[in-house]
């Protein structure tokens, strides 16, 4: 699975600990996640999208 | 008023240590009554129980990535512990090793130490360049 993370919060002006601090995670995770290395839950992808004010699909993708 | 569960497990845990160690050694010394041999046998377990609820307490709090880090740690620890033993039961049989060298006594810091060693790797794997 790929992500379009770092490009989307980029838009929005967030850095990786306004985006952990927002969903309730670890700065690490969001690290984490946008370097591929792991894969959030449905919960977690949903959570991420909406604070980026985009869907999941714009936000997480198959190869 | 909740105490943090991590303070509570790192409390308990030295609590912990600080009895088992003084009462291994007294158990070293005969002549204790009986009741003195229960408090010293079965006292430590009451730290102990706090510290399993502070580190129960902990895995609750932590995120996903974190329970999973902590999960694989935990499966590596308990995995390579049982190699080991089961590998030194049989060294011990075939003349290899000595039961006093290789005791249950030693389960407790192999675990530890393959639970912080498996902490740092599977972390590591999921670590990436900074932001």
């Amino acid at each position: 699975m790929r992500t379009r993370l770092k490009v989307l919060r980029a838009e929005c002006g967030l850095t990786q600990a306004d985006l952990a601090q927002r969903v309730g995670v670890a700065r690490q995770t969001i690290n984490s996640i946008e370097g591929g290395k792991f894969e959030p839950s449905l919960g977690l992808g949903m959570r991420l999208a909406k604070e980026l004010n985009a869907t999941v699909e714009e936000t997480f993708f198959l190869d | 008023m909740r105490i943090p569960s991590a303070k509570l497990a790192l409390v308990c845990g030295l609590a912990w240590a600080v009895l088992f160690i003084t009462c291994r050694l007294l158990l070293d010394y005969p002549g204790h009554s009986l009741e003195a041999r229960l408090l010293l046998a079965f006292g430590p377990t009451v730290p102990l129980i706090g510290f399993f609820i502070g580190a129960i307490g902990m895995s609750r709090d932590v995120d996903e990535m974190e329970r999973r880090v902590q999960l694989e740690a935990f499966a590596c620890a308990f995995g390579l512990t049982l190699l080991l033993i089961a590998t030194l039961a049989l060294a011990q049989r075939a003349g290899f090793a000595k039961y006093e060298d290789f005791s249950y006594g030693h389960l407790l810091p192999m675990l530890y130490i393959f639970y912080v060693g498996a902490c740092c790797w599977p972390g590591g794997r999921y670590t990436c360049v900074p932001d």
